[in-house]
């Protein structure tokens, strides 16, 4: 019998999970804290508690993790010098040292200004100590990367820094966002390395010897070695995982899966049994780098989100979120100073006396209606209670309130997502008026003019630990269906079992300059070619080559290519002529089974 | 003895009505078109079928009329001069003739605002018909009175702002000082002629006026306080729709020619406002809380250059109006056509255009002249325009001549679908048939199909416009048409074709319909909002009934002060 792992390093939990290879029958599956100052501690708390004792018969090892994105969104993340060519104007970047090195390419990427070799290397040994890792990011480079290939050399001649090219990460036109994507790409060597260190190092000590795979942001794997040089490809990775988790528990071809954890509540779609995938990139933090990833429209609700309550016109008002922080409960139960602190809180004591970060959150009101017992249900109900007084109103009706609060904000959330989930995403929950708009399907006023009804056409596929007590009063109230299933909090775990190997590629052929050749754009290389013919044999064989290749890098050789091809015409529109603009091929290699 | 003489002039129909006191009902209505250049004349077209047996009984006669706020629209006021005392400064004004005495400066050596008077060019000052001297920040009467004093010493007919209007907030001041002196003998020619044409049927029951806020006030109050009366058309809508029926709380809706007015009530109330707003400027008169909506049978329906049937807010003189007083327009319908695969960005298929105005055509270029002269001859459709002239339609640049003000734009409206469907039957149907065959033509579907997509845009419309009312009155300042987040969910409702999401919104009280369109278009609306239509009986003539039944009596002030207004009516 031959098994998979799956294990998904999260911001607060661990997952892990035992999958039967042939049948993909879960065996058993577990769940430990993750430890953020040693991954290792963790993953092995994790894999300590499966009910599980045939280690040696795993066969493969796929993990999935939200470490990028939080370092992406905290600014944490390595030093990074940035090398850039051919372009003089100043660019809004993350946190990096920028540094100007000359040569030119026009848009057709065509050389304009050679590279200064002398120069560059003098620049590159000047780098400052602290620097980590270096992205090179030329202008046009995805139409002709010789420039960065070139600088590429000198780096790793000049230093023994981990250095990435921007042609090689990105393949769709627009220098800034390739810049940005190459520097964010840069940032995450160290976390992502420390991260497969620590998975390798627990994994040894169980005596597990399998390759080791990671779920990319597009839900397909890739191994270890290909991640080193794309932990951009990780940013997604861990909501990847619990969508297609979410899916394969199901198997439903069209619903939202909505995955709530304790920090935030992602919501993705699947449309014909598709996973909307972006190509261009998808919203993290600040920036939006380029690279292939789900659709997840990411909200600041969680079960420990911080719940805020303050008075506005003789009206409650409850905030929720963005940011977590440890519920009280949890912080009780680890402890005793904490705990004793709590339960002797008066209604008059300042709510944040029991330092920064503890503070209530759905998950103490869980415990305190007795949906959780977890953790230390006394802490919370005495805090809760306190709470209420401070307001004047019962503690019933404080946790009625909760609970509305959150059914609202859940809504918002998926009415939010529906929007994001079209081709030009529109920010709804930032619009006042449209905010206005979709409170009238709260509004209970006897003399309400107005009111809305929001109806989900999808069913809801939810997971994670807190969406039986929070979804079902969501859902009714977008008239739609809720489905939780058995699992769903180890989801992820599970997505990441059976993620697939897959490798895609695109090229173009198009018109020369000239109008008398055909111009063929490959990842790696720029060709021009006779005739059309020759040029679309050219695209496709050099595609193949490519994916084939890159199979071949995940350890995986066996596999089947299929090429697509996409013909663009653009029509005149008095006379309806139609001409030829170019054609675009896709390429996708598929492990054979 | 207890029948009372509802009348309404507005800018399309003048309405009037018996109001039998004693039956608490309405006894007898008649409708004539408004005739702009003297409203007198559409008032006694609108009473020639009283019966005579009525006239004896008729104890007051009340009137409501658009006279202010059209004058207001329409107008600059550049017969009134406006001198004002201290440093302007922040919202301009919609005057143009001011000039500034700069006394705030009188601490650096400057003379006294008197003393600046007395220097005052009189060529600058000599033509105006009214002069308002206006001081600055907190009003100032007697800073003002030596002002006027050196200027009236002159000959010159010079008043003060503080002796109109004593508000606190200069700019509301001074704008309601111009605004009512400039409307001072349009008043009294309305008043008087009133009287003439009462008298000549042999009415003799005093005659009350209705003001903005619903009340009827005297004559003499008018006609010192002309500006009360703006926004009593609406009002006297309101007031019928109220007598009209009995529920508490609902949405009303007067639809006429130009707009949509809508109004919440509660528990059969409405809100007051002290402080009107027209034109971008607030005037200290009451008003009812009543939200207009550029959505009314003059609305102009076009392809908006995505290719979408679109309705207003733009709005034009129906074709079918226009058709009956010129009938080769039709003719230059069908005879001219739009060149094959020529795209129009600022121009429409069924356009025309007519002169507006006889002002000098000094202003403008040889071309834009010979083609005002063109249309001032009689008016043309654009493509009789384009070939004429020689250019393509977009290059006449006739949207700017419309800017200007020298010509006004025809085209096809709500009105024209009306009477193509037969439900209007005034004027002409046959144009509009011409026009509704080009425009499906345009959009490549049958005349059916296009007019019951016109029809639904019409209903969408209105059902968004009921929204933002009730928005509007909940006090927000959302305009949904100015963020994509609130069109996405509108549209979601509107609509009904996203695979994701379907809103639905409904309004929950009943929605109460007058004015003459009222029946054709607003059952739509209401079934898109999921409520019900109520269209009471006599709902065409609404507003001269309000006018009749209302019976609260406004107090003659000696200037119009700031007030602060108990909350409710």
């Amino acid at each position: 019998m031959k098994y998979i792992l799956g294990i998904d390093t999260g911001g607060t939990n661990t997952d892990s999970v035992i999958l039967e290879k042939e049948t993909l029958a879960i065996i058993a599956h577990s769940k430990a804290f993750t430890t953020h100052d040693d991954l290792r501690v963790g993953i092995e708390a994790s894999l300590d508690a499966l009910d599980f004792k045939d280690f040696a018969d795993i066969c493969q090892v796929s993990l999935s993790t939200t470490l990028a994105t939080n370092s992406i969104v905290e600014k944490r993340g390595c030093n990074v010098a940035l090398l850039l060519s051919g372009y003089d104007e100043d660019i809004d970047l993350p946190k990096c040292d920028c540094i100007k090195i000359g040569g030119r390419l026009d848009i057709r990427g065509r050389e304009r200004l050679s590279l200064s070799e002398e120069n560059i290397r003098m620049k590159i040994r000047n780098l400052p100590e602290y620097v980590e890792a270096v992205a090179i990011s030329g202008y046009a480079s995805i139409r002709n990367p010789m420039h960065e290939i070139h600088i590429q050399k000198i780096v790793s001649e000049e230093t023994g820094l981990p250095c990435f090219c921007a042609h090689e990460l990105s393949g769709t036109l627009g220098f800034r966002e390739r810049t940005v994507t190459a520097v964010l790409n840069a940032s995450l060597i160290c976390i992502v390395s420390d991260f497969i260190a620590s998975a390798k190092d627990a994994l040894q000590r169980k005596g597990i010897h399998a390759p080791l795979m990671i779920v990319r942001s597009d839900g397909s794997l890739m191994s270890e070695e290909v991640a080193k040089t794309r932990p951009i490809d990780t940013i997604l990775s861990g909501p990847a995982a619990s969508i297609l988790g979410a899916k394969h528990l199901t198997k439903i071809d069209n619903a939202f899966v909505l995955d709530m954890g304790g920090t935030t509540t992602d919501i993705a779609d699947i449309s014909n049994s598709l996973i909307t995938i972006d190509d261009d990139g998808s919203e993290v933090g600040t920036w939006k780098p380029r690279c292939r990833a789900v659709r997840v429209s990411t909200h600041g609700i969680g079960g420990d989100s911080r719940l805020r309550f303050d008075y506005d016109d003789t009206k409650l008002n409850i905030t929720i979120g963005p940011e977590k922080v440890t519920p009280i409960c949890v912080a009780a139960h680890d402890s005793a100073h904490i705990r004793r602190k709590a339960l002797s809180l008066t209604a008059a004591d300042a709510m944040d006396s029991l330092g920064p970060d503890v503070a209530l959150t759905p998950t103490d009101f869980l415990h305190a209606s007795g949906e959780y017992t977890e953790w230390d249900a006394e802490a919370s109900t005495h805090v809760i209670k306190i709470t209420a007084e401070r307001f004047h109103i019962k503690t019933n009706r404080l946790i009625q309130e909760v609970k509305n609060s959150m059914t609202k904000k859940l809504t918002f959330a998926c009415l939010q997502s529906t929007a994001n989930f079209r081709k030009d995403p529109v920010n709804l929950l930032d619009d006042e008026a449209a905010v206005y708009l979709m409170e009238k399907a709260f509004v209970k006023k006897r003399k309400e003019f107005l009111c809305a009804d929001f109806h989900l056409r999808k069913p809801v596929i939810a997971v994670g630990a807190p969406v039986k007590a929070w979804l079902p009063d969501a859902c009714q109230k977008m008239h739609t269906m809720l489905m939780i299933p058995p699992n769903a909090d180890v989801a992820n775990a599970i997505g990441a079992a059976i993620a697939p190997v897959r490798e895609i590629a695109r090229a173009l052929v198009r018109p020369s300059v000239q109008g008398d050749m055909f111009t063929v754009f490959l990842p790696e290389e720029r060709a021009e070619l006779k005739t059309y013919d020759e040029a679309a044999d050219y695209a496709k064989t050099k595609l193949e080559i490519s994916v084939r290749q890159r199979m071949g890098l995940h350890g995986k050789s066996d596999c089947t290519v299929n090429i697509e091809e996409k013909t663009i015409n653009a029509e005149i529109f008095s006379s309806g002529n139609k001409y030829w603009i170019e054609t675009r091929f896709y390429a996708e290699a598929i492990l054979n089974s | 003895m207890s029948q009372i003489l509802g009348i309404d002039a507005g800018g399309t129909t003048t309405n009037a009505v018996i109001y039998d006191r004693a039956a608490d009902d309405i006894i007898w209505k008649s409708q004539a078109f408004t005739t702009n250049e003297a409203l007198s004349l559409g008032i006694l077209k609108s009473l020639f079928s009283l019966p005579k047996n009525i006239k004896p009984k008729i104890e007051e006669v009340h009137l409501s009329t658009t006279l202010a706020t059209n004058y207001i629209l329409e107008n600059d006021f550049s017969n009134i001069g406006l001198i004002i005392i201290g440093d302007m400064i922040g919202r301009p004004f919609p005057f143009k003739n001011l000039y500034q005495l700069k006394c705030s400066e009188v601490g650096n050596g400057k003379l006294p605002a008197a003393a600046q008077a007395d220097m005052i060019d009189h060529s600058l000052i000599s033509d105006f018909e009214h002069i308002i001297v206006a001081s600055l920040g907190s009003p100032d009467p007697e800073l003002e009175n030596d002002v006027c004093r050196v200027l009236n010493a002159k000959g010159f007919p010079a008043i003060t702002a503080t002796s109109i209007c004593t508000s606190m907030d200069w700019h509301i001041r001074i704008s309601t000082a111009v605004f009512n002196t400039g409307l001072i003998p349009l008043m009294q020619d309305l008043i008087e002629s009133m009287y003439s044409v009462l008298s000549d049927l042999d009415i003799n029951a005093p005659l009350k006026i209705m003001c903005g806020d619903g009340k009827l006030a005297h004559p003499d109050t008018v006609m010192r306080f002309p500006i009360f009366t703006i926004m009593s058309g609406p009002a006297a809508s309101v007031a019928g729709g109220l007598f009209l029926c009995n529920e508490d709380d609902f949405l009303l809706i007067d639809m006429g020619g130009t707009s949509a007015d809508i109004t919440r009530i509660i528990d059969r109330r409405i809100q007051r406002k002290g402080i009107s707003t027209i034109r971008d400027n607030s005037i200290q008169a009451e008003s009812l809380n009543i939200k207009s909506f550029p959505a009314g049978g003059d609305s102009q329906i076009y392809y908006s250059h995505l290719g979408q049937l679109t309705v207003g807010p733009e709005k034009a003189i129906p074709l079918c109006l226009a058709g009956s007083r010129w009938p080769h327009l039709e003719e230059e319908l069908r005879s001219y056509h739009r060149p094959k695969g020529y795209e129009m960005f600022t121009v429409n298929d069924t356009d025309c255009f007519c002169s507006c105005s006889t002002r000098s055509l000094s202003a403008l270029n040889q071309a834009d002249r010979n083609l005002v002269e063109e249309i001032r001859k009689k008016p043309h459709s654009l493509f009789y325009l384009s070939e004429k002239f020689g250019k393509d339609a977009d290059s006449l640049h006739l949207d700017r001549l419309i800017n200007l003000g020298y010509i006004q734009k025809i085209s096809f409206t709500p009105t024209d679908i009306l009477h193509i469907l037969g439900q209007y039957t005034e004027w002409d149907r046959s144009i509009s048939h011409t026009a509704a065959n080009i425009m499906s033509k345009v959009g490549d579907m049958s005349m059916q199909k296009f007019l019951s997509i016109a029809e639904a845009r019409i209903t969408d419309q209105l059902a968004f416009y009921c929204m933002q009312s009730i928005s509007d009155f909940e006090n927000h300042k959302f305009d949904f048409r100015d963020s994509r987040a609130t069109q996405y969910i509108i549209d979601h409702f509107l609509n009904k074709i996203d695979p994701y999401l379907l809103v639905i919104f409904k309004i929950t009280k009943p929605i109460v319909a007058v004015g003459a369109p009222a029946r054709c278009w607003l059952p739509k609306v209401a079934t898109k909002l999921g409520t019900e239509i109520i269209i009471p009986h006599h709902f065409e003539s609404a507003n001269a009934v309000g006018v009749a039944v209302s019976n609260s009596m406004a107090e003659h002030p000696d200037v119009i002060t700031e007030k602060i207004l108990e909350k409710n009516l």
